[in-house]
């Protein structure tokens, strides 16, 4: 089946246009249509893109952004406590690590020790902190990987590399390239959302960039479709005042009708592919609404998810509703949790923001778990970069700062193939660099698409003259120990 | 180690059933599978060819043929079979097959293959990639089709391709795809009934006199200037972290101005890269270089300057190589150009063109950061000159007052009675005070009614009364809970201060240097005085100073005025001898809090942060209250005259004389109060041209010759050879030795020297009005972008612009008065199945319009368009959240406050581009986010897209005036319709198609007479108001009539 014509002569048009009164449904629209016709012609899955044998169909990234502190979290320097306040200014000399601008001048660099307790937890006997208790219970869900490392000091060029895979602007986000490698597997949701939950810890708050889920030189259908807690979930979804679902539909019955009469006069496939958009727009209407709508959840999960669940754009309502689209075949959603930058006062700044995420990020995975959907759904947490041993500002016994710090810092993944219960490469004594294994924020893309079942040097797009990664030029790895 | 040699019982893959041109083409054919396969390892990139030990250059003749180490070449002219380049791509030993299985690139195809050997057999010929040689005019083929050389261009490939052209399309239709292609807007129903009537007589001649009067609108120049800030980026904010405010729309309204004069294309060019260069540069000139300034910048706390300024000049070369040379240059930021002729040298060496600027790597988040220049409003230009000639004036006249007033100023100080011991007027409002008169080794102050003293060991200045005064010098008392004050507080400090020289640090201050500076100060900088107000520094805070230094050994009265309600640059104002100063905020962030536990200092504000420099103080007065500038020359006028009329007439200096005569001259002379008033007035209309105008940024030169280094892996802090700025190698220019500046570079890009320039621009206008260039890859000519489906014509057309004087609107005249252009829109299964994507242009364009030209359509259909050029951006509907979502909470496009009135309704141009949130209703409908150059939009068709169109607030409003106005204008059903339709469509429904919209008009009407409230609440969408004269149910089925016509794939497409 090739032509519209030959569509058009399997479907009569009445079917095409009603179906239960809602427009066609989502599988037999995506089985009788030529993939070609449901977005622009050349911008469909690129052929050489086999997928061999996925681990995982979807993935769920929970981005901390600001950074938090490793050292405050997983990577327990028990040791430091006797160095309390050592001046590490001759060390960092040693390094040649650049500081940022906020702390390269200061004149002295004071260790500052964890105030924070840490045990041990689970199978592979973890070390986490006191800060998060419930992802301790999950201890052995988790891939823990301290050895995690960047090039870039602050936070736009950061989170662009981390989010983008590339320093500069203008590059497509991890979610367009996975959206626009995979393809997608329901006709009436976006395949790549975009959550931002929000935080509660004071102090220094990042700004963020719709081209952290832009989709750069790709197509723009491709790009993440953020859905909001306010107002509409997806940006002008519900109707204008005084329009409802009836009058909706007869209108668009009316244009369809009007609009097939164009195409058979002109022959532009662009018509009508612009038919079935409106169509899966109308679907969307009543999808995105359903999706958002969490108060069909039973009562025990909502309990799981935590006192927030209750509250829109929280982040534990947000785990809850990526949870949903997981289920509604949504293949990549990101959660974005601002407000983790403690350059000051961190010991007081940290615990809001980890009593956002803690209990959520577990009930996430137990979700799953129960449902039978962890295994091949790939959860990822962590942020942009680590912080400093050293104190910015004054330190005390109780309080102290720490800057940014790209050498070493820690982030877990769960399900999707990786194998839970472990904890990945190792730092100095400082936490300041990395001893044992280290994996580059590119080494995790290579990893989620791997996973994914792409090969990251297949997964290309033409753009100024060069086949264009999501891995870029340095070679790259699959970090396989972690997996199952 | 691979190595090109001589295998022996290779097998090699047949080459049968590939079809093969009888003369094969280097450009055509063979360099597209050298470079797509081969040229990554071994071609321009140095640092990536192999073998490493012997590395082997194919993408350059003079290296192709050369003997490799077992004394053959790869490839051996006339000879397949025996060149080891042949042997290599077709071998099945998988050590080694080229191109090797680690490239990750699959061996070459059959057709390929034999391409190759058939290439090798014509002798291996090389030539220059098309576009790097300088194009000649070639002669339109001898074909009779269309009405202008540039058809027959067009006609040969037809013929190529066996396609056959269509006929000239519906004069509607052509005219409203002329006037959308133009100007950016719908025909009126009027101009395509004139146009009917004039195409009915000759087709021709119709278009012509169009395109020459719709060449001439401002409407024109505003959208092929919306074509050109894609390209340069613009947008109103900084684009990285705090993405604040930018000043810089009086570059967007040059840019209109420009294409409204038709403005030479060299001329448009040299003057956005250089105008600054160019001898007496105008203010226009200056205003057009902010082109240079579009970048994204960043003020974040830690960014580092040099990554930055690598950053930038990377982007500049990057924007400027694509807008201009159709070169991918970024590629080579990091390495040598992988394809193209552009080394790593080159790269750098462009960007020096643009590092010798003064601006700063850190913008500070500021709106005006330097260099800028104040461009007044255009209509506002001739009176800005002349109110300051005005002020001027009475400025004159004031100073000539004084010259003769000395003698009513000796009648009147014979009048005026000493008053001994004079009360001063401020003490009983004051609600602190604190005696710097140093009196048994200790200072005193009140703070309300509590009188406290304080130890002071520093040195002291003799003073009139006898009683010595503290140097604040390198003290550091600790005054306790003297003095606080909060955020939100209205406060005001007076005292007089003297100062050595220039002293520098802190006078009193209460703020802790180790809680991010929470707190406040008044601060000397090199003897300008000033304060601190913190909340976390530096990005909560508010730094300002008096731009001039105290005069030396002098004592003067100064008042500070702390206004918490005024937005953070207006919350300081300075007097000094009760004059206002002007004052210069570095640092103007909101601060929420002033609160810290630390006490007030004297002379210090950490322990060990003192004041440096002689400096005494005394009869400081803090008031909760701010003073009125009245209040304040009155407090330091009155009391310096009180101080000096206890001085006996004869015993007065000439210091004192003069005082009581500015007191005099200031504040009690008749005619001097009038020139007052007149030179405040026009202060104020001064004020009020430059609230209407902007500050701009610009680009400026800095002294001595403009260089950068090579970045290794373009890594700013690997800098290696230095090198000057200079024109790529490959292309021809004679630069002796001169030391080159950006004029150079600007003068080079409209050279004719240059083969590219010309060709990329024609190729951009050609996109405008196909949707698709003539070379696919606008932004690319180089070897990996894509060919041109009709070099020819791409070259008759460059030579053209260039012969014509660069005039655009010539080669716009070109294109759409071709046959090319002016054919229907229709497809045949014929043409399809040869060419579906309509790349020899067998039928007229037909794709959406762009999300501007969607949205203005819209706001012109109904009326409510505001025809106004330039100015400030505006605020039309957003849905609320969108700038809150991404902003940091010290951002000022934080909160995003929608305009009221004309700015709903202006041209989408004039929409505020915030770079991190861009307009959602454009974003969605493929408006790029201006964070990086764009000369080629996409165009997709979601959803979201359908959601746009059906529910934004815009054209819900816009769909309700044009159904008012076709209410208004008629009776019948089919009438009204038709006014819809024509206006929107360019047309009439025919029979069939009003059966079907009356049917749902039925629909409707029904519906809305049974639910009124549903009409009610449709009807009242959008800030205008609807006609209260029309029946309700009927105006909202003819709302949503619009809306569904508005919505059909024919409204939206071209």
């Amino acid at each position: 089946m090739n032509t519209i014509a030959d569509f058009n002569a399997a479907v009569s048009r009445r079917q095409f246009f009603r179906k239960n009164g809602i427009g066609l449904g989502a599988a037999s629209l995506a089985t009788l249509l030529p993939n070609s016709l449901s977005g622009l012609s050349n911008s469909s899955i690129p052929a050489e893109l086999k997928k061999v044998a996925p681990k995982a169909k979807r993935v769920i990234y929970l981005s901390m952004l600001g950074a938090p502190s490793q050292l405050d979290l997983f990577d327990y320097k028990p040791k430091l406590q006797e160095r309390f306040s050592e001046d590490l200014s001759d060390y960092l000399k040693e390094q040649g690590q650049r500081l940022t601008g906020m702390t390269s001048g200061q004149a002295k660099f004071p260790l500052a020790p964890s105030v924070f307790k840490f045990k041990q937890h689970g199978k592979s006997g973890a070390w986490i902190s006191e800060l998060l208790p419930h992802t301790a219970k999950m201890a052995d869900d988790i891939a823990i990987i301290k050895s995690m490392n960047t090039e870039a000091i602050n936070h736009e060029p950061a989170n662009q590399l981390c989010y983008t895979g590339n320093q500069q602007n203008g590059k497509p986000s991890l979610g367009s390239w996975l959206a626009y490698g995979l393809g997608s597997q329901n006709e009436d949701l976006p395949n790549f959302v975009v959550l931002h939950a929000q935080h509660t810890g004071p102090g220094n708050v990042q700004a963020i960039s719709s081209r952290l889920w832009g989709a750069g030189f790709l197509p723009g259908k491709y790009a993440g479709v953020a859905l909001r807690p306010k107002g509409d979930p997806v940006l002008y979804l519900r109707d204008a005042p005084g329009i409802d679902r009836d009058l909706r539909r007869n209108m668009l019955d009316s244009l369809n009708t009007l609009n097939q009469k164009s195409y058979d006069a002109i022959g532009n496939r662009e018509i009508q592919t612009r038919m079935q958009q409106y169509e899966m727009a109308f679907r969307m209407q009543a999808s995105v609404p359903e999706l958002s709508d969490l108060s069909s959840e039973n009562e025990a999960v909502r309990e799981m998810y935590g006192p927030q669940t209750s509250t829109p754009g929280s982040f534990a309502s947000s785990c809850l509703l990526a949870r949903r689209m997981m289920e509604r075949g949504v293949q990549f959603v990101q959660i974005f949790h601002r407000g983790w930058d403690q350059h000051g006062n961190l010991p007081k700044n940290i615990k809001p923001q980890c009593e956002d995420i803690d209990q959520p990020c577990r009930a996430l995975i137990q979700d799953l778990k129960q449902r039978g959907m962890l295994e091949d759904t790939l959860v990822i947490w962590g942020g942009e970069f680590g912080r400093t041993v050293y104190s910015q500002g004054t330190l005390t016994k109780t309080n102290y700062g720490r800057d940014h710090h790209p050498r070493a810092f820690t982030m877990w993944m769960a399900g999707g193939g990786v194998k839970g219960g472990q904890v990945y490469g190792e730092t100095d004594d400082f936490g300041y660099n990395i001893t044992e294994n280290p994996v580059h924020i590119s080494d995790l893309h290579t990893t989620i698409l791997h996973q994914l079942g792409i090969d990251h040097h297949k997964l290309t797009f033409k753009y100024q003259g060069l086949d264009q990664k999501l891995t870029g030029v340095k070679p790259t790895k699959v970090i396989s120990e972690i997996l199952g | 180690m691979r190595k090109f040699v001589i295998l022996s019982l290779i097998s090699v893959v047949p080459v049968v059933g590939a079809k093969v041109p009888d003369v094969v083409d280097f450009n055509d054919h063979i360099q597209p599978i050298l470079s797509g396969n081969c040229y990554h390892c071994h071609g321009p990139d140095s640092s990536t060819r192999a073998p490493k030990k012997n590395p082997f250059r194919l993408d350059r003749e003079e290296f192709a043929f050369l003997e490799r180490s077992n004394g053959k070449a790869a490839i051996i002219k006339g000879d397949a079979e025996a060149s080891a380049l042949f042997k290599r791509i077709t071998t099945k030993d998988v050590d080694d097959v080229m191109p090797p299985p680690e490239s990750h690139k699959k061996p070459l195809k059959p057709d390929e293959i034999a391409l190759i050997k058939k290439w090798i057999e014509q002798g291996a010929p090389y030539e220059e990639h098309w576009s790097f040689l300088p194009p000649t005019r070639p002669e339109p083929p001898g074909i009779a089709w269309g009405n202008s050389p540039l058809d027959r261009f067009i006609a040969v490939k037809h013929r190529e391709n066996d396609l056959e052209p269509s006929p000239p399309g519906d004069p509607s239709r052509l005219l409203r795809r002329l006037t959308f292609d133009l100007t950016g807007l719908p025909p009126t129903p009027k101009e395509v009934a004139s146009f009917r009537e004039m195409a009915a007589k000759d087709l021709s001649t119709a278009v012509e006199m169009t395109v020459g009067k719709l060449l001439t609108t401002d409407a024109y120049a505003e959208h092929f200037g919306r074509h050109w800030l894609d390209a340069a980026r613009y947008a109103d904010t900084h684009g990285i972290h705090n993405d604040n405010y930018r000043g810089i729309w009086p570059y967007r309204d040059w840019v209109i101005e420009a294409f409204r004069q038709n403005m030479r294309f060299d001329q448009f060019t040299r003057e956005q890269i250089a105008g600054d260069l160019f001898p007496n540069a105008t203010l226009d000139q200056r205003i057009a270089t902010g082109y240079n300034r579009c970048l994204p910048t960043t003020g974040e706390g830690g960014a580092i300057e040099k990554e930055y300024e690598a950053i930038y000049a990377a982007d500049q070369v990057s924007t400027t190589s694509a807008i201009w040379l159709g070169l991918s240059t970024g590629c080579a930021a990091c390495h040598d150009h992988k394809f193209d002729p552009i080394s790593q040298k080159d790269f750098y060496a462009l960007t020096a063109f643009f590092r010798n600027t003064t601006m700063k790597a850190m913008d500070r988040n500021k709106s005006d950061h330097a260099p800028v220049v104040f461009a007044p409003r255009k209509e506002d230009r001739a009176r800005f000159i002349t109110v300051e000639e005005d002020i001027a004036g009475v400025e004159k006249q004031i100073q000539g007052r004084r010259q003769n007033a000395r003698e009513d100023f000796e009648a009147w100080l014979a009048k005026q009675l000493p008053t001994p011991s004079p009360p001063d007027p401020s003490s009983s409002i004051a609600d602190a005070s604190l005696h710097f008169h140093v009196r048994a080794g200790k200072i005193s102050g009140t703070a309300g009614k509590t009188y406290s003293e304080w130890e002071f060991k520093g040195e002291t200045l003799p003073t009139e009364s006898k009683v010595p005064v503290v140097v604040l010098s390198e003290i550091n008392v600790d005054l306790g809970d003297f003095i606080g004050f909060q955020a939100k507080d209205q406060v005001t400090f007076s005292g007089y201060l003297y100062l050595e020289d220039k002293a520098s640090g802190p006078l009193l201050s209460r703020m802790d240097s180790e809680a991010d500076y929470r707190g406040w100060d008044l601060w000397l900088d090199d003897g300008r005085l000033g304060a601190h107000l913190a909340d976390k520094w530096p990005e909560q805070a508010i730094k300002g100073f008096t731009t001039e230094p105290l005069q030396p050994k002098q004592w003067h009265h100064f008042a500070l005025v702390y206004d918490g309600q005024a937005a953070p640059n207006k919350s300081l104002t300075i007097f000094i001898n009760g004059k206002s100063m002007p004052v210069k905020y570095s640092h103007s962030g909101k601060v929420d809090t002033l609160e810290t536990k630390v006490p007030t200092r004297l002379g210090a504000r950490h322990p060990d942060t003192r004041l440096k420099g002689i400096a005494s103080m005394m009869s400081l007065q803090f008031f909760r209250k701010k003073l009125s500038h009245d209040e304040i020359s009155k407090i330091a006028q009155r009391s310096t005259l009180n101080r000096l009329l206890t001085v006996p007439a004869n015993q007065r200096d000439k210091n004192q004389k003069e005082a009581l005569f500015d007191f005099y001259a200031d504040q009690v002379d008749g005619p001097t109060k009038e020139l007052v008033a007149k030179r405040t007035q026009l202060a104020n209309e001064k004020d009020q041209l430059k609230k209407r105008g902007s500050t701009t940024l610009v680009m400026e030169e800095k002294p001595g010759e403009a260089f950068a280094h090579i970045l290794e892996r373009g890594e700013y802090s690997l800098e290696r050879e230095k090198v000057l700025a200079s024109i790529p190698d490959v292309f021809e220019f004679e630069q002796g030795d001169r030391k080159l500046s950006r004029a150079d570079l600007a003068d080079w890009l409209v050279s004719e020297k240059n083969p590219l320039t010309a060709r990329v621009t024609v190729n951009r206008l050609w996109y405008y009005f196909f949707g698709r260039g003539i070379v696919e890859t606008t932004e690319d000519f180089g070897i990996m972008g894509a060919q041109p489906t009709h070099p020819k014509l791409l070259d008759y057309l460059a030579v053209e612009l260039v012969e014509s004087g660069w005039d655009l609107q010539h080669v716009i005249k070109l294109i759409t008065n071709s046959a090319t252009y002016q054919q229907s829109q229709k497809t045949t299964s014929a043409n399809r199945e040869k060419d579906s994507e309509n790349l020899y242009l067998w039928r007229a364009p037909r794709y959406r319009l762009e999300a501007e030209q969607i949205r203005d359509m819209a706001l012109a259909s109904g009326g409510l368009l505001v025809e106004k050029i330039g100015g400030p951006s505006v605020k039309p509907y957003q849905p609320e959240g969108i700038w809150e979502a991404v902003a940091m909470k010290g951002s000022n496009t934080r909160h995003y406050k929608q305009d009221q009135g004309e700015g709903l309704y202006r041209r989408s141009l004039y929409t505020i581009w915030k770079r991190t949130a861009a307009p959602p209703n454009m974003e969605i409908l493929d408006a790029p986010s201006r964070e990086v150059f764009c000369v080629r939009r996409d165009r997709t068709n979601t959803p979201l897209a359908a959601f746009v169109t059906m529910n934004d607030t815009q054209y819900i409003e816009a769909a309700r005036a044009l159904a008012s106005n076709a209410i208004k204008q008629s009776q019948s059903f089919s009438q009204r319709l038709d006014h819809i339709t024509m206006t929107l469509m360019a047309r009439t429904m025919d029979n069939e198609e009003q059966e079907v919209v009356k049917k749902a008009f039925d629909h409707h009407l029904a519906y809305y007479q049974e639910n009124p409230e549903l009409a009610g609440q449709l009807i009242t969408v959008g800030d205008s108001k609807p006609d209260a004269s029309l029946d309700q149910p009927e105006l909202a089925t003819w709302t949503l009539i619009t809306s569904q016509i508005f919505n059909l794939d024919e409204t939206l497409t071209k």
